[in-house]
């Protein structure tokens, strides 16, 4: 199959493959999905009761304040396509150093984070200098409160080696899925409680770029393998395999690379255990050079013309011209020196008898073992194993990888759209530093330590994915909830994060979930993520378990006055962790005003509001006819989905 | 323009009134065209459907091929509907049958994209029929998009002129940014309690500005308070099943006449590699008479409404699947695939296009059902003249080949339309 390039402006080619999520799953899963979707119809019912209250929203006052002008949409002419490029919703103003690098580099300020950024040193500078060496020396950073919510029973797959869940999950077939919804959740619990804040924010960036359908055979059962053995750094005493050290996000991309491609997961995901001479499958082939390595960005369509493709001299490749770009012919290539592929899993179609194990393996006999040519480099026949990893090599060291990865990390850690001087700097220091053990550690140092990602005046231009959305929630809100395996809550939790879209390791596509912002605008999603924030927050407010969300108890030990004034500048303050005054309020911002009417609109009866600075004699009261708790939780509600909360 | 979240409220005192019965403001304005009343429902059946097992030969040799090909999930004569002697229909599609039988729906077999740049990945194929562009992935706009802005025949006053019944936009809408989504409106409020209504207020005010991702937010909010001012009842002639709950959600937005000039519904659990059922039972059996029940009841609904002309509904997947059976009593990914299109001014109750035949000859690369009719043939029979967007070679850009295949008497539709 053939790939063009697209005829009319495309506002944003450079990464522009993105597939759609579906939903083609076992009957299982359909049966789920049924009742979930069965509810509708109560809902349409009940929903009609509660039409009449519309009349009586509109509030006396509101209207000087706000802007009532109409919206209209972009209207397109006819016969044009134009380019809807989203936009960035405005801001009060940018935030303080610290508030931006936590949210930049991480999922946003948890407890003391923001003074202890800033006790980090004299300057912006030194302070970001000095965090960023912190969270890169990972390994002395004390993450005990963490491994003590990872140490509840539940977690137990998380301690299984490979061989021990091959066995298992596969071979005994217990608990299938069992790694894989463990690691789901396990996501969440590190994201919102490890002090290695840069680490989880680096995983998720690689899982995503090493995209795979988690649920999908021999990914469920080794997830936890794929997470702990090919994406993150090695823990001590379980070494990678000889040869491939470094391979790990904060390592070698070339090792990190080979491991990838040898995990039965990848191996699986994208069909390279089929591939075989007489029986091809290029899926594996294409995608480790489109997604993987060169890039789209450095495709150059199926056919191309004289001038679309330039050559390069690498010093691996001493003497030899190497094509910058790549075309389909290459794709065609790389599936031939990849040919011979297997997964030792007991099942081999062609007759031979083999173990169960799920390790990697090659089988010369299915081979294509003739002449080769892959970007402008050839290989003679016969060569056997060690031509695949001479095209591996090409395809690491390449410098389109160099460019196609800073780009991607430079539109994770800065913006969509971020300056071409910056990622063509991180992409030297990626090229430079190709053969070192701690290649990627260095990209990440450089990076973080630009003018770029110093400057404030980009703040905002990220939207945070609903990923980002509730756990930066969760660590802003001082959660106390450990979303674990074998948990009704939990079980709810993940069934409502559902919703937004972004379940962790349930994109279908190769290409990971998007990172750009006109994907995560569609009305959906965002209303499913605030309704995930509304779960956590009311969620055992009604019983005697402890609420997940204290925002009763922070409130009451918080704040000793309180009225609708009071409580708006507190929560904006806590929420954000800063304030746009000289004493770090948000008084006489359009953002309080809008918070503190919502505090003091009286119920229905009574449509004048109360004065901003009523006194709220007992914030836990929840009865009638005030309800005054029930109405601090939508405060709150609130202010986690301001737009100075939902971007980065 | 849309009716923005402050224009329902500075009107509120009047919306019960307005609302009684007669939908949101939207039929107060004369039609300015006659295709901005009409709607295209898109249903993509994700996984591939196994579409040699739903239309299927009867009769003579391409029946002893399909016999041979498939001993073991062949659908036998005794559980199939006679379409025309020579075809089939599953037995359990009564209703696929009854409107057939009725006229109103078409069957295109062996539709797929041209040789060379069909694809039997899943997503890559999805993502091409949805880009409405084969062989590039790299397109940046969905075919309904390109349709949605460009069409002269999007009312100005729609309220939700694209709809998808999914939590994100699907492919086929990107670049259109009034493309409204709602998955499960049982949970679509930012707020459970009882300060719902102060809450949506409260971000209208704080999303009131001009980019994007304000519009998304106005965007929802209009959706949430439509949700508060319709009656969408999924009516309980609907099955009770996901897809009869997404399509009457649908067919209430069109009886609301909200302007929605697209809808998208996606159904999954076809991908059948293993045990799919024999002798034409088991769990495809089951799966495409879920189908066809609720493709019937939303039609039904339809017609009872007097609006089954206004409406048309194409059904396809990412591929057919091979020809014969695997070694699991399942198929694998293949090629063509027949595609339905039903509506009321559908000139059904025929099949369209080609069948190339099950001969081992007859086969596309010795497997597959060989792709006789491109797709866009039909997108752009149902574009042109349903829709009556004229701009097809925007919709469709690089394609070259017939603009139609014949499923509409056009004469007959300009006639009613300006009447």
């Amino acid at each position: 199959m053939a790939r063009t390039k697209t005829s009319f402006p495309s506002p944003d080619d450079s990464l522009a493959t993105q597939a759609h999520a579906t939903s083609e799953e076992i009957p299982a899963e359909n049966n789920s999905q049924e009742e979930v979707n069965s509810s509708r119809r109560k809902f349409v019912l009940s929903s009609l009761a509660g039409s009449a209250a519309i009349a009586i929203n509109v509030r006396r006052g509101e209207a000087a304040e706000s802007n009532t002008a109409k919206k209209q949409l972009p209207k397109p002419l006819l016969g044009e396509i134009r380019d809807y490029a989203a936009t960035q919703a405005a801001v009060t103003a940018p935030p303080p150093f610290a508030v931006m690098v936590l949210n930049r580099m991480g999922f946003g300020p948890h407890g003391n984070d923001v003074a202890d950024f800033n006790a980090l040193g004299a300057t912006d500078d030194e302070r970001l200098a000095a965090y960023v060496d912190q969270q890169l020396n990972w390994q002395s950073i004390d993450d005990s409160a963490l491994a003590l919510r990872l140490s509840d029973p539940s977690f137990a797959y998380l301690w299984e080696n490979f061989d021990q869940a091959w066995q298992t999950h596969k071979v005994d077939g217990d608990d299938r899925y069992g790694p894989v919804d463990t690691m789901e959740r396990a996501v969440f619990t590190r994201a919102v409680y490890s002090k290695r804040q840069l680490m989880e924010f680096l995983a998720d960036f690689w899982h995503n770029h090493f995209n795979i359908y988690g649920r999908d055979p021999y990914a469920r059962e080794t997830w936890v393998s794929w997470d702990r053995d090919v994406i993150r750094p090695p823990q001590p005493g379980n070494p990678r395999p000889a040869g491939l050290e470094h391979g790990h996000f904060l390592g070698n991309f070339r090792h990190m690379l080979e491991l990838t491609a040898k995990h039965p997961a990848m191996l699986y995901y994208l069909d390279n255990y089929v591939n075989g001479r007489g029986e091809p499958n290029e899926n594996y082939a294409r995608e480790i050079i489109e997604l993987h390595t060169l890039g789209a960005i450095n495709y150059a369509g199926p056919n191309p013309g004289p001038g679309d493709i330039n050559t390069i001299s690498m010093p691996e490749f001493p003497g030899l011209s190497i094509n910058d770009k790549y075309s389909d012919d290459d794709v065609y290539e790389a599936m031939r020196f990849l040919t011979g592929w297997n997964v030792e899993d007991g099942g081999n179609p062609y007759g031979e008898n083999e173990p169960d194990t799920g390790h990697w393996y090659f089988w010369e006999g299915w081979h294509d073992g003739l002449q080769k040519q892959l970007l402008g480099v050839q290989w003679p026949a016969f060569e056997g194993i060690s031509e695949v990893y001479d095209m591996l090599d090409l395809l690491a060291f390449h410098p389109g990888t160099a460019k196609h990865i800073s780009l991607k990390l430079c539109q994770r850690f800065i913006s969509d759209n971020p300056p071409q001087s910056l990622v063509d700097q991180v992409a030297t220091v990626f090229y430079n530093n190709r053969h070192e053990p701690d290649q990627l550690e260095q990209v990440y140092r450089f990076l973080l330590n630009s003018p770029e990602f110093k400057d404030v005046s980009t703040w905002g231009s990220k939207l945070k994915r609903p990923f980002e959305v509730v756990v930066s929630a969760m660590r802003a809100c001082g959660a106390d909830f450990t979303v674990r395996p074998d948990d009704n809550e939990s079980y709810y939790f993940m069934n409502y994060f559902g919703r937004t879209g972004q379940r962790p390791f349930r994109w279908r596509g190769p290409d990971g979930y998007p990172d750009h912002r006109s994907f995560w605008e569609g009305g959906a999603s965002l209303v499913h993520t605030w309704r995930v924030l509304d779960w956590l927050i009311d969620e055992n407010t009604n019983n005697s378990d402890p609420d997940l969300m204290p925002i009763t108890d922070i409130t009451v030990s918080g704040l000793g006055t309180h009225t609708p004034n009071t409580l708006a500048n507190f929560w904006l303050k806590k929420v954000l962790k800063w304030g746009p005054s000289a004493s770090g309020d948000w008084y006489g911002t359009e953002l309080h005003r809008a918070l503190r009417d919502f505090m003091s609109e009286r119920p229905d009866d009574d449509p004048s509001p109360w004065p901003a600075d009523y006194p709220i004699d007992d914030i836990t009261d929840n009865s009638w006819p005030y309800y005054w708790n029930e109405r601090l939780r939508g405060l709150v509600k609130l202010v986690l989905s301001v737009p100075e909360f939902m971007q980065r | 323009m849309k009716i923005s979240r402050r224009g329902f409220l500075a009107g509120s005192a009047s919306v019960t009134a307005t609302l009684g019965g007669a939908g949101l403001g939207f039929s107060a304005v004369p039609s300015r065209s006659p295709a901005s009343n009409r709607t295209l429902v898109y249903l993509f059946l994700r996984g591939g459907m196994d579409g040699l097992n739903l239309v299927m030969p009867r009769t003579g040799v391409h029946r002893t091929e399909y016999l041979n090909k498939r001993p073991n999930i062949a659908v036998p004569i005794s559980n199939m509907h006679d379409l025309n002697g020579v075809f089939g229909l599953h037995g359990n599609c009564d209703g696929l049958k009854a409107l057939y039988d009725s006229g109103k729906l078409a069957f295109i077999h062996a539709v797929g994209m041209p040789e060379g740049q069909a694809s039997r990945s899943h997503f890559d194929s999805q993502e091409m029929f949805e880009l409405g562009t084969p062989g590039n992935l790299a397109t940046t706009t969905g075919w309904l998009a390109r349709h949605m802005n460009t069409s002269p025949h999007i009312a100005s006053d729609a309220v939700i002129p694209s709809l998808a019944t999914t939590s994100s936009s699907p492919t086929s809408l990107l670049g259109d940014f009034r493309a409204m989504s709602l998955d499960d409106a049982s949970s679509f409020h930012p707020n459970s309690g009882r300060y719902g209504d102060e809450h949506v207020n409260a971000l209208g005010r704080i999303y009131n500005g001009t980019s994007t991702l304000d519009y998304a937010v106005q965007n929802a909010l209009n959706m949430i308070d439509l949700l508060q001012q319709i009656d969408i009842t999924v009516p309980s002639s609907y099955p009770n099943t996901g897809l009869a709950d997404d399509l009457g959600l649908v067919a209430g937005m069109i009886k609301e006449n909200v302007g929605l000039q697209v809808a998208t519904v996606d159904y999954g659990g076809w991908d059948t590699h293993n045990g799919q059922g024999n002798d034409g039972g088991g769990y495809f059996a089951t799966h495409v008479g879920d189908l066809s029940a609720a493709i019937k009841a939303f039609m039904d609904d339809l017609e009872s409404s007097g609006l089954i002309d206004n409406v048309v509904l194409i059904v396809q997947s990412d591929f057919g699947r091979r020809v014969r059976e695997n070694g699991n009593e399942g198929t694998d990914h293949g090629t063509a695939q027949p595609i339905m299109v039903i509506g009321g001014q559908v000139l059904g109750g025929q099949i369209y296009g080609s069948f190339p035949g099950l001969r081992d000859s007859d086969l596309y690369l010795n497997t597959d059902l060989r792709m006789t009719t491109d797709f866009r043939q039909v997108y752009c029979d149902v574009v042109g003249n349903f829709l009556l967007n004229p701009n097809l070679s925007t919709v469709f850009p690089g394609y070259t080949g017939p603009k139609s295949i014949g499923l509409f008497d056009t004469n007959t539709i300009f006639a009613n339309g300006f009447d």
